[in-house]
C-alpha cells in the first residue's frame, strides 16, 4: 500500500518534513564527535608528517656540514700546499751561492719546522689517537710506488737525478720532492679524509 | 538503555568545548610554529650553503687571478716638505714614485711617528711622482707639517708586516700560528701580471725578451676597449655598499663585547689602470658578490674577537704569500645573522719589485 505522502506533490516529494527530520539526523552525527580512533589516526597522520620534515632538515642540515667541512678542508689543503711552495721558493733562494746546505735539506728544514707535527684545522676534530686533523709526508724514498703511497702521482721517480729511482734517501740530494697532504677529521657524517699529493721543485 | 542514550545525545558542555578548543588551538599553533622554524631553518641552511659556496667560488678566483701575479709594496718617500694647509684642488705632495698607487686612494704619512697622518688623494700626475687633490687629517688623524725623511709614505690600503711590536697607528695580526705586527688598512693589494703585448695573434706569449712582460689589461685600446698595456696596473680592492648594525639584529656581531658597532657589506672590486696616461678610463670589475663584512670606519679590525686585527689582505713580499682572510655575512635566520670565515693563502710565483719606489 502507497503511503499517502509518496503521492505526486505530496509533502516526501516536495521535502517537506523530511528535511527536518534529515536535520535532525545530521545533528545527532554532528553531537557524536570524533571517535577516539579517527583522532589518534589524524594525529599519527600529523606526526609523521611533522616527524618526516624535521628528518628532512636535519639531513639537510648534515649535508650542509659536509660541504662546509670539504670547503674548509680544500682550503687548509691549499694553504699548506701555498706555503710549502713558498718554502721551496725560499730554500731555491738560501742555497743560491751557498754550499753548506742543498736545497733539499733547506726546504725539508723550513717545511718541518712548520708541518712536521701535523697542523690544526679550527673546527676540526682529530680522529680517535691522533694528535691534529692534518699530516704532511715528505716522501725521501724515491723507490716507493703510487700504490704503496695509496695516491696517484707517478712515483717512483728518479728525484736526486742520478740516473736511477731506487735510493731509498734523498732527504740531502733531492732536486724534486713529492709531498702529500692529508687531512683526516670526525665528521657529522662519520670519519673523512682528503689527501693532496703535491710536487715541490728545487732548483 | 533509554537513559544511556538520552546520555549520549547530551553533546558536550561549554567547558569540554573549551578545553578541546584550547588543546586544538594549542596543538595547531605548534605545528604551524614547528613548520615555521623548519622554514626558517632550511632557508638558513641554504643561505649559509651558498654564501660557503661563493667564497669558495672567490677564494679560487684570487687565486687564478695573483698566482702568477707579481707583488709590490706600495710605498715611497716624500721629495718636498708639505704643510699642514696644503689642501682641497691644486694641492700635491711630491714624492719619489706613485706606482702602483691606485688613481685614488689615502697615504699613511709618517705611520709609527706622532706626526702620522691619514691623507687622501683624488689624482696622480703624469710622471708619477704628484699626488694630487689632497684631504688633510682623514680617519681621525690631525693635518700636519711633513719634512723630508727616509720614512716611508704606504698606500693604506696594503698591509704588510713590520719590524718589532705595532705602532700606535698599527695592528696585530694572527697568522699561521704566531703574532704578525702590521701596517696599513689590509683591505687591497696592488700587482701586475704578465700580459701579451702583441695582442691576441696566434698562441699568447708573455715573454719581452727573456722576461716576462709585465703589465695589466686595461681600457687602452680603441674606443675605450680593454687591451694588454705594458704600463698597465692592477689593484684588488674592498668596496662597501651597504649598511649593517648591531642593533637591527640584537646580536654582538664582532664578539667585542656591546651592540652598537656598525658594519659595512661590500665585495672585492679589481682595478686597472694606466700608470702614465690618466686619460684612460679606469678599468672597475667586481671579483664576487656583495657579502664581504667590515667594520665601518675601521678597516682590518678585530671581527671574530680573538683580539687580534682581521686585515681582508696581508702581504709579505719576503715570503711572497699573500694572506686573504673573509668574513662572509649571509642572512640567515632573521634574528641570527651567520658569519663564515674563509682563510686563502696566495704564494705568488713571480718574485715581487723593490723598483719604483
Amino acid at each position: 500500500m502507497e503511503s499517502e505522502e509518496n503521492w505526486v506533490g505530496g509533502p516526501r516529494q516536495l521535502g517537506i518534513g523530511y528535511g527536518l527530520q534529515q536535520s535532525r539526523q545530521i545533528n545527532k552525527t554532528a553531537a557524536r564527535g570524533f571517535t577516539l580512533v579517527e583522532v589518534s589516526l589524524s594525529i599519527v597522520v600529523l606526526m609523521v608528517g611533522v616527524l618526516s620534515i624535521t628528518s628532512s632538515t636535519l639531513r639537510i642540515d648534515a649535508l650542509r656540514r659536509k660541504n662546509h667541512d670539504s670547503a674548509i678542508a680544500h682550503l687548509a689543503i691549499s694553504q699548506v700546499a701555498e706555503t710549502l711552495q713558498a718554502h721551496a721558493a725560499k730554500a731555491r733562494f738560501e742555497v743560491d751561492g751557498d754550499n753548506v746546505n742543498t736545497w733539499a735539506e733547506s726546504f725539508l728544514s723550513l717545511a718541518q719546522a712548520d708541518y712536521g707535527d701535523g697542523f690544526r684545522v679550527t673546527g676540526f676534530t682529530p680522529l680517535l689517537g691522533a694528535s691534529e686533523a692534518g699530516s704532511v709526508q715528505f716522501i725521501t724514498h724515491e723507490a716507493l710506488t703510487d700504490e704503496d703511497l695509496e695516491v696517484l702521482m707517478g712515483m717512483p721517480r728518479d728525484l736526486n737525478r742520478d740516473g736511477d729511482s731506487s735510493d731509498t734517501d734523498v732527504s740531502e740530494d733531492a732536486h724534486l720532492l713529492p709531498v702529500i697532504i692529508r687531512l683526516a677529521w670526525s665528521g657529522p657524517n662519520g670519519e673523512e679524509e682528503r689527501v693532496h699529493p703535491i710536487w715541490v721543485q728545487g732548483d | 538503555m533509554t537513559k544511556t542514550s538520552k546520555h549520549s545525545q547530551r553533546g558536550s558542555t561549554l567547558i569540554e568545548v573549551t578545553f578541546s578548543t584550547a588543546i586544538l588551538s594549542v596543538l595547531l599553533l605548534s605545528i604551524f610554529g614547528v613548520l615555521e622554524r623548519q622554514g626558517q631553518l632550511g632557508t638558513a641552511t641554504l643561505s649559509t650553503a651558498i654564501t660557503e659556496n661563493r667564497a669558495i667560488e672567490l677564494a679560487s678566483r684570487l687565486r687564478r687571478e695573483l698566482v702568477s701575479a707579481r707583488g709590490k709594496r706600495v710605498r715611497c718617500v716624500l721629495t718636498a716638505p708639505i704643510s699642514a694647509g696644503a689642501s682641497g684642488s691644486g694641492s700635491v705632495l711630491e714624492v719619489s714614485t706613485t706606482t702602483g698607487f691606485p688613481p685614488t686612494g689615502t697615504l699613511l704619512v709618517d705611520s709609527g711617528t706622532g706626526s702620522f697622518e691619514r691623507i687622501e688623494y683624488a689624482s696622480l700626475d703624469l710622471d708619477e711622482r704628484e699626488f694630487g687633490e689632497l684631504s688633510r687629517g682623514m680617519g681621525g688623524t690631525i693635518a700636519s707639517s711633513h719634512s723630508v725623511t727616509s720614512e716611508w709614505i704606504w698606500w693604506s690600503g696594503m698591509a704588510c708586516p713590520v719590524e718589532g711590536a705595532a705602532g700606535v697607528d698599527q695592528g696585530t695580526a694572527w697568522l699561521n700560528g704566531r703574532e704578525v705586527p702590521f701596517r696599513g688598512d689590509g683591505l687591497g693589494f696592488s700587482y701586475r701580471v704578465p700580459v701579451d703585448l702583441d695582442g691576441g695573434v696566434g698562441m699568447p706569449d708573455y715573454l719581452d725578451g727573456l722576461e716576462p712582460a709585465w703589465g695589466a689589461i686595461t681600457r687602452s685600446g680603441p674606443d675605450g676597449a680593454l687591451a694588454p698595456n705594458g704600463s698597465g696596473w692592477c689593484a684588488i680592492s674592498y668596496e662597501p655598499n651597504s649598511e649593517i648594525t648591531e642593533v637591527e639584529f640584537g646580536s654582538d656581531i664582532n664578539k667585542d663585547g656591546d651592540e652598537s658597532d656598525i658594519f659595512e657589506i661590500g665585495r672585492l672590486v679589481k682595478l686597472t689602470w694606466d700608470t702614465l696616461d690618466p686619460l684612460v678610463p679606469v678599468h672597475r670589475q667586481a671579483l664576487g658578490p656583495s657579502c664581504l663584512l667590515q667594520e665601518r670606519d675601521a678597516p682590518g679590525a678585530d671581527l671574530n674577537g680573538d683580539g687580534y686585527e682581521d686585515p681582508l689582505f696581508l702581504w709579505d713580499a719576503d715570503t711572497r704569500i699573500l694572506s686573504v682572510r673573509l668574513f662572509l655575512f649571509a642572512r640567515g635566520l632573521p634574528d641570527q645573522p651567520t658569519i663564515r670565515i674563509i682563510d686563502v693563502r696566495v704564494f705568488l710565483r713571480n718574485a715581487f719589485e723593490e723598483v719604483s719606489e
